[in-house]
């Protein structure tokens, strides 16, 4: 009986706690009833070409976090007077947005060997109280380069930063990655990541039979894993050393498993002929069947209907 | 000569009285009760079928066919008898088919009405009925079956209709009832009929050569819901012999199907002047001749399968001659096929209460067998059923589903039974031809 009541009250307050901290869950609203969202923001680096800052927004419902979608978020560069706006954006259906930076503001300031401030701010909004997300930034160098040496393929990269001289440095220790571009995601060629050497060297061996484009094209992509201090760092490079894929194209022709348009025409044309011959007597016979009522209409008079 | 005419017109306005339809009696009134009844809370079904979808039945991802397509086959086969009665035995010249023709091509109406249905209520989304032409792949035999039950539908209510017109316009001349027969739809279906010989001519040309394109497509509807089956790779349906083997069991049940309405429409209308026990005996034999062939397809489809017991299929032969559906399948093979054989071909059991009761037998089995051609198969897949909730490794049919299912049923005999009430069964004129009566007009100049 003891036991019976002692697993009553754990069971009971059990169910208790657990819905206290479904409660905690749920209070993230200030004390104006605003909720609190979760802003982030990353800065991305693609070939050492173009630069962009993608900023993220979501809220919590119940465990989850969801996107917010179609909220104007303002994005500064190194302070938050008018003077370092670099834009206002608006969240996609993932809650997504990005900023190319490719302006004049920005190419003077990236020159500099300091890092650089950027600052993602929500401002006056009726559901979610004021929130900020900033990071700062380095410039940084990944060179990669695809190379062949008696067969065997090699993918290389040189990691550099700039230093107080103005000067490109090697990045060692560096978490690199090796990837191969499929159509819907990235490949991965090692297990876990790559460490640059002293000279910000990191490389990995091709392995063959990777399969390619139509000519065997492949695209090794490599990353540097999303760094606090340089962002996520990335540079490509396509080169002919996959096996070349050979799509199968019979949907496209004449098949007995083809779609409708491609049935085979001896089909096509043996269901026809079948179904045109047969429904062409079941018309002769409707036109005999109107026949015999048109001969009933001829000589009314002479008809006896009752011997 | 004006004597003799005289006298054929009054021979045949007394067959006709003695052949027009009949007024339901008491036992006829409590018959189309039930099934009306049924026919109703079928349809209450249906309708609870549509609103909530397919889930309401015991159909899943491995039973995805179940009693509605067992039913369906069950139609096609049943429908096949319109061409052995009207098309084959006329063209053999077999003149005791007469009284039964009626018989047989309302059945085959029927039947195949019911069967288009039944494809329809197993459609979980019977609004989008019409992507099936819009988007079918002329490559599936689901199109070639929607095709041909189609086209089957129309020459068997074509070979149905013709020998009627001169019948309907002898019930409107017989003075008889004249209320009812001067309705308007009797008057447009007597087809201005006026008895000519040029007329007789048209419908005996056109009867012979409907008769002749029939047994084609007759051969072609089975043939081809036979492939529905055949063409796919299954344990106990990959076989080569499945369109004979469908064809065989249909003529079957068909024969089977003629018998049991032979007797009850005999007892019923006291036919017993048209529909002989010759009659009766001539199906019964014909009944033996069918089952032998349909046996020796069994022995076939199963015998030789089971003496190679091939892994992949011995799931699916074990569970029909020692698992779950033994009890059914040796019912089916034994009362279905093996007893009528050993009843019908003796003389004694050839009467119309043996035959009557072998037919009931017939009729029943063959429904459980398209029953186990169907289920056991699919779920005996080759690759094992894994991680699926335990209900889905079984199949035992909803109320909704055995509802549904016999309300079809009530509704192919509804049909037959209405038919019966407003035309007459048997073929009047076609009786008086047999009986050396001129059923042609005098007058044509």
């Amino acid at each position: 009986m003891i036991k019976k009541i002692a697993l009553s009250i754990i069971l009971m307050l059990g169910i208790i706690l657990s819905n206290n901290l479904h409660a905690q869950d749920e209070a993230v609203a200030d004390a104006s009833g605003k909720k609190a969202p979760n802003l982030t923001i990353v800065y991305n680096n693609m070939n050492n070409q173009s630069r962009s800052i993608t900023v993220s927004l979501t809220k919590k419902e119940g465990k989850k976090w969801i996107p917010v979608v179609n909220l104007s978020i303002a994005l500064y560069l190194n302070s938050t007077d008018a003077g370092g706006l670099l834009g206002t954006l608006k969240t996609n259906e993932r809650g997504k947005a990005e900023f190319i930076l490719n302006n004049a503001r920005f190419k003077h300031i990236k020159d500099s060997a300091g890092a650089y401030q950027f600052i993602a701010q929500l401002r006056n909004n009726s559901e979610f109280e004021d929130t900020d997300a900033e990071i700062f930034i380095k410039e940084s160098n990944l060179k990669l380069s695809l190379t062949e040496d008696a067969g065997v393929k090699t993918a290389k990269v040189i990691l550099s930063e700039m230093n107080n001289k103005m000067e490109w440095v090697p990045l060692k220790d560096a978490d690199v990655r090796f990837y191969v571009q499929k159509t819907y995601s990235l490949l991965p060629l090692s297990e876990g990541n790559l460490k640059t050497d002293d000279a910000g060297e990191a490389s990995i061996e091709i392995p063959a039979g990777i399969s390619g484009d139509e000519k065997g094209n492949i695209t090794i992509v490599a990353r540097l894993e999303e760094n606090e201090t340089f962002g996520a760092v990335i540079s490509t490079e396509s080169k002919g050393w996959g096996t070349p894929v050979v799509f199968d194209n019979n949907e496209n022709e004449r098949n007995l498993w083809a779609s409708r348009a491609n049935a085979p025409l001896v089909l096509v044309i043996g269901v026809n002929a079948v179904l045109f011959g047969i429904w062409g007597v079941i018309c002769y016979i409707l036109f005999l069947l109107f026949k015999v009522k048109q001969l009933g209409k001829k000589n009314e008079h002479q008809i006896n209907i009752n011997p | 000569m004006e004597n003799e005419y005289k006298k054929d017109r009054e021979k045949l306005m007394s067959l006709t009285r003695e052949l027009m339809p009949q007024e339901f009696g008491r036992v006829g009134v409590i018959w189309v009760t039930v099934l009306l009844i049924v026919l109703g809370s079928g349809l209450m079904a249906y309708i609870h079928q549509l609103s909530k979808g397919l889930i309401i039945t015991d159909m899943r991802d491995y039973s995805s066919w179940g009693i509605y397509i067992s039913n369906f086959v069950f139609f096609v086969a049943i429908s096949l008898v319109g061409s052995l009665i009207s098309a084959i035995l006329k063209l053999t010249y077999a003149g005791w088919r007469t009284p039964l023709t009626r018989i047989a091509e309302v059945i085959a109406v029927s039947a195949i009405a019911f069967a288009g249905l039944t494809i329809i209520v197993d459609m979980g989304r019977p609004d989008r009925i019409i992507n099936l032409f819009i988007h079918g792949r002329i490559q599936s035999p689901i199109i070639w079956d929607v095709l041909v039950v189609a086209t089957y539908l129309v020459i068997s209510t074509l070979l149905l209709f013709l020998p009627l017109i001169p019948d309907i316009a002898l019930c409107r001349e017989s003075g008889i009832n004249s209320k009812f027969w001067n309705m308007k739809i009797f008057k447009w279906l007597a087809m201005n009929w006026k008895g000519k010989k040029s007329q007789f001519f048209i419908v005996n040309k056109s009867i012979k050569i409907l008769a002749i394109l029939i047994i084609p497509v007759a051969l072609g509807i089975h043939t081809v819901t036979s492939w529905l089956f055949a063409t796919t790779f299954r344990s106990g349906w990959d076989s080569t012999n499945f369109g004979a083997y469908f064809v065989s069991g249909a003529f079957m049940l068909g024969a089977g199907a003629v018998i049991a309405a032979m007797f009850m429409i005999r007892r019923q209308y006291k036919m017993e002047k048209y529909i002989t026990d010759g009659h009766f005996d001539k199906m019964g034999k014909l009944l033996v001749l069918l089952s032998l062939v349909y046996l020796y397809f069994n022995i076939n489809e199963y015998l030789v399968p089971a003496y190679k017991m091939k892994h992949g299929e011995a799931a699916h032969l074990n569970s029909l001659f020692t698992g779950h559906y033994a009890p059914m399948f040796w019912s089916v093979q034994f009362f279905g096929m093996i007893l009528p054989i050993l009843v019908l071909i003796f003389k004694k059991g050839r009467k119309p209460l043996p035959s009557f009761i072998i037919s009931i037998m017939v009729i029943v089995g063959s429904w459980f067998k398209r029953f186990l051609i169907v289920t056991p198969t699919l779920l005996h897949p080759f690759v094992p059923i894994q991680n699926v909730p335990e209900s889905w490794k079984s199949y035992n049919p909803s109320w909704e589903e055995w509802l549904i299912a016999a309300s079809t049923l009530a509704g192919a005999c509804l049909i037959m039974t209405l038919f019966i009430r407003i035309f007459p069964i048997i073929p009047i004129w076609e009786t008086a031809e047999g009986n050396g009566i001129k059923v042609e007009s005098h007058d044509e100049k």
